[in-house]
């Protein structure tokens, strides 16, 4: 007994970030609760959101970081999870400028809801038993079906039910799976099931079935082929800033969480996942070419996206994990970006419809060269760190099909590349009304705000900075 | 500053962009003389280039090497690449061909009044891409400029393009954009199969064409190992890497049957980028199939030496007798540069001294012909806004100076001896018949080509320049001789072209021992 508390006394005090995290929680809702509804007492709470977030940061970057397992092994602080969580933590904070910046004028629960989503992705980014991961996903999930519901409007209700009922399957799936794990190794955690499923005769068919229900959860996290069919509506409903954070946040701990199952059984999974992969770039690829409304195009591309964030999985070696995570930070500025670029745009028109944008980059060239870079990226072409990640994670492909892979993962390589050229119809559909398209007559003269411009501007300074100098990132993965 | 010389190719154009990016309002009619400004520059520089360029000597000239990025691959090793310029006999030819061919541009686009300053930011950066396209050494510089010409030209075909120009612009760069990927592809591959051989512990992968061209740096038992015998679909790996180069490049030649971007680009374009694409562009896809396609996989080469040939010639007929069918000017020499473009292949097809030298010739002396061409029907176009044949007859009689330029620009593209273009066809053809690779049929059929681009540009000058002057209706007020710098433009480009038609050596003495050398390098 006395063993075991100081064991869980020191492994509480390795958890700095969780309880700053925690007691900005608390704190927020105790602000809420004792200020007053008004604008002030509103920006009071952004304000200490946003304080909360950055200290975090700053101490996640002092925390010293070891493999050793905490609380009896339900979670592990590796360097991977260090990463993880200091993108969660970033893109929490672009967001929370997002907000700002546009001006949202948002009740305090949102914040709490979003430090919640960033608390709970990083027990999620640390989880090493499925206890603990499926805790912390239904804690994210949770948090993001509130989110999304919370407007109370009818179209926002309809998308978190949406979200609610694909994400509750997923969760089942999920618990099929890992009771089906628990069932043949006798273990929760990762390390057990490891251990259980290299030393005993368990039957190899079963456990890849029980493994592919598992991946149910984090794929819907990614919103990865065949979790996908949220995506588009829950995009187009929720309000800009917060759809921005669950496209990339959510996304963080899901990758983390496929590779943790994928590792922890030892099989190939190459095929599998190659074919999650294949599905998830056609189908947001395709699905995305007929969009006419902007965040719906981002929504199947986000479904595009995940497919090539997996790309780095194959083969589960160090270099592909790098080159996901790469991807993964560069992803974090396109995508935010990108939707703050389209916040903009919807200031100016009112309408996420790309035939409302025409000739906005007559009026405005700086803003229009901006989301350029940004469509730019996120199609995959130099110069900017869209390219660096799509290099990257198609070369782990290559390194691993050159080491005597397996032949799909040519068609991987050759098909995801050829998907990078048809995702640029679609992107492009952006900058193509903006710039080559007459604007309509009666336009209404809104001048652009500059410091709405600036966060643009800076976001899109790190898609171009990570092409030219990637160490950046590189020297901070794990 | 000499030794900074191709940088400053590069650099001046980009630096110049910002600046036009950035100018006041007020200035901003003053950015076509930006633009003009470092193109005079630019072209002198390399003109200087060419001078002093020692034709004699093999390799590289002009170097300038220095690390740029190095991604690490974990314990797998690093990626190095490279800030690596420099140029030769092959290159050279180009660099000297894109100083001419963007001047022509920048003087031609001074009348463009649409937009001054965005048209000129976007035409300084494909400036500053087509330059370093030609003179970079490292295959990641090289696939950067490749890939950022796109966006420019995106650019200038969508905002300053006829009546379908978005279509035209969303076209060509999904077009390209499929063959740079396949590029890319095969740069990726080759970067892991390359190990920089200073280094022999962990590798560094490198991307230095040098190294890339010496089938020695290939980590033994890699796929791309000379000897090894991987295969995918039935086909060897390296194959299946030729063959994406072969479509990649293939589709900014553009070889039939991947060509059918260029029609609708052309057509669409305004005269100066016309001028620009098929002056200079095109010819990166030529340029990079013979420093990558053949220079890095030599054996493949060879075994598809056939299907190169035969791509050029599909091109060469295919694209004359479309050219024929044609009533649009504009588009009649489109369909010829398709036409023209196919003896590139043919010559690269033989690989013999006089193909690869007939290949660089032909390219440089279409980059000379195809603006003169465009900007012929540029003319017509600014007066008139119409370019069917059928509407013009007897033009001769009105427009002398007009014409004169119009049979120059003509005669040499039908290979008229005494023009440029009659050196680079004849040693193309020379070499495909003296190729112990290729069937004599290849260059029987393309000789064929000779006669139809006679066909179709005899009967379309009979047709508008000769005869009693008459035009449609509407058109008849605007039709008035060329004016100065319309004269200057069309006339300096027809003198370069006869004089280097009369004076082959100006333009050989220094490809030919670049070339010899690099027979040598692929082993023939």
């Amino acid at each position: 007994m006395q063993q075991q508390l100081s064991h869980i006394l020191e492994s509480g005090s390795k958890l700095s970030v969780e309880l700053l995290l925690f007691a900005g929680l608390i704190s927020l809702i105790l602000l809420i609760s004792f200020l007053k509804k008004n604008e002030k007492a509103r920006n009071v709470i952004w304000l200490v959101s946003l304080i909360v977030t950055v200290v975090s940061f700053f101490a996640l970057t002092q925390t010293f970081v070891s493999d050793a397992l905490l609380f009896n092994g339900l979670i592990q602080n590796s360097s991977f999870s260090h990463f993880g969580k200091s993108l969660v933590l970033i893109s929490t904070a672009i967001i929370l400028l997002h907000i700002k910046v546009m001006k949202y004028d948002l009740e305090g629960e949102y914040y709490v809801l979003i430090l919640g989503i960033a608390f709970s992705l990083s027990f999620l980014l640390m989880s090493s038993h499925l206890l603990s991961m499926f805790v912390a996903m239904e804690a994210v999930s949770l948090s993001s079906y509130m989110l999304v519901a919370f407007r109370q409007k009818a179209h926002n209700l309809e998308a978190g039910i949406k979200y609610l009922i694909f994400g509750a399957t997923s969760t089942a799936l999920m618990l099929y799976g890992a009771s089906f794990l628990y069932g043949i190794t006798g273990s929760l955690s990762f390390a057990g099931i490891q251990q259980g499923l290299t030393s005993g005769t368990s039957d190899g068919n079963m456990v890849q079935i029980a493994l592919l229900m598992t991946l149910a959860g984090p794929l819907f996290k990614l919103s990865a082929a065949p979790f996908h069919i949220w995506a588009p509506d829950v995009y187009e409903a929720t309000p800009t800033p917060l759809i921005s954070y669950l496209a990339i946040a959510p996304k963080i701990g899901g990758l983390y969480i496929a590779f943790r199952l994928l590792e922890t059984v030892p099989y190939d999974h190459t095929i599998i996942l190659s074919i999650i992969i294949l599905l998830s770039i056609l189908i947001g690829n395709f699905s995305a070419l007929t969009q006419k409304n902007a965040k719906r195009m981002m929504g199947y591309s986000g479904i595009a996206q995940s497919g090539f964030l997996l790309v780095g999985l194959l083969g589960l070696e160090i270099t592909g994990l790098r080159a996901s995570g790469f991807y993964m930070a560069v992803y974090i500025f396109m995508t935010s970006g990108a939707f703050l670029l389209l916040d903009m745009v919807e200031k100016q028109t009112k309408s996420f419809q790309f035939s409302d944008m025409s000739g906005l980059s007559q009026k405005f060239v700086f803003f229009g060269i901006i989301g350029l870079i940004f469509m730019v990226g996120l199609t995959g072409l130099p110069p900017t760190a869209g390219f660096t990640a799509k290099f990257l994670v198609f070369t782990n492909v290559w390194e691993q099909y050159s080491g005597g892979g397996h032949k799909i993962l040519l068609w991987v390589l050759l098909f995801g590349l050829i998907n990078t050229a048809i995702s640029i119809y679609y992107y492009f559909k952006i900058p193509y009304f903006m710039f080559l398209k007459t604007p309509p007559e009666n336009k209404s003269e809104n001048s652009l705000n500059m410091t709405q411009l600036s966060l643009l501007t800076i976001l899109a300074f790190a898609v171009l900075a990570l092409f030219f100098a990637p160490q950046w990132v590189q020297n901070q993965l794990f | 500053m000499t030794d900074y010389l191709l940088s400053i190719l590069i650099f001046l154009p980009l630096l110049a962009g910002f600046i036009v990016v950035l100018l006041p309002k007020s200035l901003e009619p003053k950015s076509k003389f930006i633009a003009l400004a470092v193109s005079i520059i630019n072209l002198l520089i390399s003109i200087y280039l060419f001078r002093a360029f020692d034709g004699s000597a093999t390799g590289y000239q002009f170097m300038e090497q220095k690390p740029w990025i190095n991604l690490d691959l974990g314990n797998f090793g690093t990626f190095s690449i490279q800030y690596l310029l420099g140029v030769d006999g092959i290159s050279l030819p180009m660099v000297l061909l894109a100083g001419i061919v963007m001047l022509a541009g920048a003087v031609s686009s001074m009348s463009i009044d649409r937009r001054p300053k965005a048209f000129y930011t976007f035409f300084l950066l494909l400036t500053s891409s087509i330059f370093g396209c030609f003179v970079s050494l490292d295959f990641f510089l090289f696939f950067l400029f490749f890939e950022f010409m796109l966006l420019p030209m995106y650019f200038l075909i969508g905002i300053w393009g006829g009546e379908r120009r978005e279509y035209a612009a969303m076209k060509f760069i999904i077009y390209t954009l499929v063959g740079s990927v396949f590029i890319l592809v095969v740069m990726l591959a080759m970067g892991l199969s390359v190990n920089a051989p200073m280094n022999s512990e962990t590798p560094t992968f490198t991307f230095d064409f040098r190294h890339l061209a010496d089938a020695k740096n290939y980590i033994s038992g890699s796929v791309l190992d000379q000897s090894s015998s991987i295969e995918w679909l039935g086909w060897p790996v390296r194959s299946i890497l030729f063959i994406l180069l072969l479509v990649g490049f293939g589709i900014k030649l553009p070889a039939v049957p991947f060509h059918t971007w260029l029609p609708d680009a052309h057509v669409e374009a305004p005269t100066s980028i016309s001028v620009v694409l098929a002056g200079i562009l095109l010819k990166v896809g030529g340029y990079g199939f013979l420093r990558i396609g053949i220079g890095f996989f030599p054996e493949e080469a060879l075994n598809f030496a056939p299907w190169i040939a035969g791509l050029g010639v599909v091109s060469i007929i295919y694209g004359a007798f479309n050219a024929i069918a044609q009533d649009d000017l504009k588009k009649l020499i489109a369909y010829s540069s398709v036409s023209h473009m196919g003896f590139v292949f043919l010559g690269f097809a033989a690989f013999n001294n006089e193909g690869f030298n007939g290949a660089i010739y032909q390219m440089f002396s279409h980059g000379l012909l195809s603006s003169m061409l465009f900007l012929v029907v540029g003319v017509i176009y600014d007066r008139t806004h119409n370019r069917l044949i059928q509407n013009y007859r007897g033009l001769a009689g009105k427009m002398p100076l007009y014409t004169g330029a119009v049979i120059i620009a003509f005669f040499g593209s039908l290979g008229l001896p005494g023009i440029s273009g009659f050196i680079g066809e004849f040693f193309s053809l020379l070499g495909g018949f003296s190729s112990p690779h290729l069937s004599k049929w290849f260059p029987s059929i393309a000789v064929l080509g000779i006669v139809l681009s006679a066909v179709y540009l005899l009967w379309a000058l009979q047709r508008m320049f000769f005869g009693n002057f008459w035009v449609n209706r509407d058109l008849k007020d605007q039709m008035h001789d060329l004016n100065i710098k319309e004269s200057i433009l069309l006339y300096g480009l027809g003198a370069l072209a006869i004089l280097y038609g009369v004076w082959p050596a100006l333009l050989l003495d220094v490809t030919n021992k670049s070339v010899e050398f690099f027979l040598q390098s692929i082993g023939q």
